[in-house]
């Protein structure tokens, strides 16, 4: 299958401040891929670079075999972008910030518009300086789908946008991939990586440290584990390997788990548990306790 | 095209506010001249108390002072200072807003080339420089009109309108430029006004008339109305060398532009 991204030795320098170093991943055509790393990994530095925002220090990057600086404009006629944060003309109505938008297509767009305001509840009559955070970021989703791409780029995609609507505009998503577009997704938040990507490349500090399929993932859910319980309570017991963080203070057990929830059930299975807690890690403390033991 | 006209609309408003606030000062000191030229004698007595410095700074030609035209090329001065800070100012925000109201991600990953951009945004801007050249001089000829039997003469009045589109356009070009080669620009306005007012201060110490040389360094000097008005034509080198800055500075502009790093917010 055709690359929809290649992505090769990809290297940006910014003087002192770091940027990313020789990042390589391809996204293949018509698959959902996940971007993710901790804020500052360097994930807007990639995605800027394949829209020609920035140009690299060295290495490649081309979108559908077209090389991401010299052929932007035709690039840019098959990508959507949605930025993490959207910013649009003053005095604007939204209407006319989409059709400013379309005009740039050649094609008309008009009801593809509507169809996602609909789905969105947007209101395309209003000005976009009176409209929230939220209805912003819908504007920028509307903008960057309108065209009928056939990349989508994301850059933390669902900041801003209410639980509801975050499942709005997955379902999006999961429909423009069926109609064959290929999605490129960044995030600091692991379970909407696990809830829509095929795939993801992990990356910290500027470089990419493993790319993964979302299957084996999934076997491995990262989760925060607090227990309470008078009997004693070793690492092993969980597995060695899956367990990272391990501390005892003021009767509680706190540990890091990673790996599959039914061998943790069967271990907690022969414990007598006055309190047990598990919750979703954020990405940081996944990135401390696994991610730097494997550098 | 849709760039063109998104650039147009969004200045249409910042240029009529500054025409017609140039045009009112304008004619309001034009309005003058029946009194200037009633008491003629008075004023040229008066004026040549001034230093010569002075007069020329102002482009006071006591000579010239009993026409209707010949009054107006002192306003020129006035109404140049003006309209140069405006130019600078729309050559400075025309990219640069883009940065700063964060708006060029939206922009800059549309299906069009840099260079197509910056060239529409650049023809936005001497669009809305030509408006305020013909709306500005259709109110001062009118009222030329207005203050003389037979109005001012077509050839003077024709380049002063040259003269003054052609200063707009290299401060503007000016403003374009210099905002390239600032990173961040969070203000156009200091910068629009330092340039601007340091130039006009130039103007002061170039005319002395002993050394020529020093015209060439402020663009306020290249194109004197006392002189267009008398000799009915343009000092060719200093013409010649508002086009090559333009051109100089426009052709600058979009290799910083193509290679411009837009981080994110």
């Amino acid at each position: 299958m055709a690359y929809a991204v290649d992505i090769r030795n990809l290297t940006k320098n910014y003087g002192k401040s770091r940027g990313i170093e020789d990042v390589s991943f391809q996204v293949l055509e018509g698959e959902i891929f996940g971007f993710i790393g901790p804020n500052g990994a360097g994930k807007s530095t990639t995605i800027r670079t394949l829209l020609a925002l920035i140009r690299p220090t060295s290495g490649s990057a081309t979108v559908f075999g077209l090389d991401c600086i010299a052929k932007a404009p035709e690039i840019a006629r098959r990508v959507g972008y949605l930025p993490s944060e959207v910013f649009y003309y003053d005095g604007m109505r939204v209407w006319d910030l989409l059709s400013y938008s379309a005009s740039f297509y050649k094609k008309d767009c008009s009801a593809k518009m509507k169809k996602l305001a609909d789905r969105l509840d947007l209101d395309l009559s209003k000005k976009i300086d009176d409209l929230s955070f939220g209805n912003k970021k819908k504007v920028g989703i509307v903008q960057g789908l309108l065209h009928d791409p056939d990349l989508i780029i994301l850059d933390e995609p669902t900041s801003g946008l209410d639980p509801l609507m975050q499942q709005t505009f997955f379902a999006l998503i999961r429909e423009e991939n069926a109609r064959g577009a290929t999605v490129l997704m960044s995030s600091h938040i692991l379970s909407e990586v696990q809830k829509i990507c095929g795939r993801v490349a992990i990356i910290k500090e500027g470089r990419i440290l493993k790319i993964e399929d979302m299957k084996d993932w999934k076997r491995s859910n990262f989760k925060r584990v607090t227990l309470e319980t008078d009997d004693r309570v070793e690492p092993i017991l969980f597995g060695e390997r899956n367990v990272g963080d391990f501390t005892f203070e003021n009767g509680e057990y706190h540990f890091m788990y990673r790996g599959e929830i039914a061998s943790l059930t069967h271990a907690l299975d022969g414990l007598s548990l006055s309190n047990l807690t598990v919750t979703e890690p954020d990405l940081e403390e996944v990135f401390l306790h696994y991610y730097t033991r494997e550098d | 095209m849709n760039i063109f006209l998104h650039e147009w609309n969004l200045h249409k408003k910042e240029t009529a506010g500054w025409t017609f606030s140039v045009l009112l000062i304008s004619v309001l000191m034009l309005a003058m001249y029946p009194l200037v030229n009633k008491d003629l004698n008075t004023y040229l007595t008066l004026l040549d108390r001034f230093p010569a410095q002075v007069k020329e700074a102002m482009g006071i030609v006591t000579s010239i002072l009993s026409t209707p035209l010949g009054y107006y090329t002192f306003i020129f001065t006035t109404g140049v200072l003006f309209a140069a800070l405006f130019g600078m100012n729309l050559g400075a925000g025309i990219l640069s807003r883009e940065t700063r109201d964060k708006t060029a991600d939206f922009l800059l990953t549309k299906p069009v080339s840099r260079t197509r951009i910056l060239a529409m945004k650049i023809f936005a801007g001497c669009a809305c420089i030509l408006a305020f050249t013909v709306v500005y001089f259709a109110g001062i000829y009118a009222e030329l009109c207005l203050l003389s039997d037979s109005g001012p003469d077509f050839q003077a009045f024709a380049l002063l309108c040259a003269a003054f589109f052609l200063t707009l356009t290299l401060f503007f070009s000016l403003g374009l430029f210099l905002s390239s080669l600032i990173k961040k620009l969070r203000s156009t306005l200091p910068l629009s006004f330092g340039v601007t007012l340091l130039f006009y201060g130039l103007s002061a110490f170039a005319v002395n008339g002993a050394d020529d040389k020093l015209r060439y360094l402020t663009p306020f000097q290249y194109f004197r109305a006392d002189r267009i008005v008398q000799d009915l034509s343009f000092e060719l080198p200093f013409f010649f060398l508002s086009l090559l800055l333009i051109f100089a500075l426009i052709g600058l502009t979009f290799p910083i532009f193509l290679r411009k790093d837009i981080h994110a917010v």
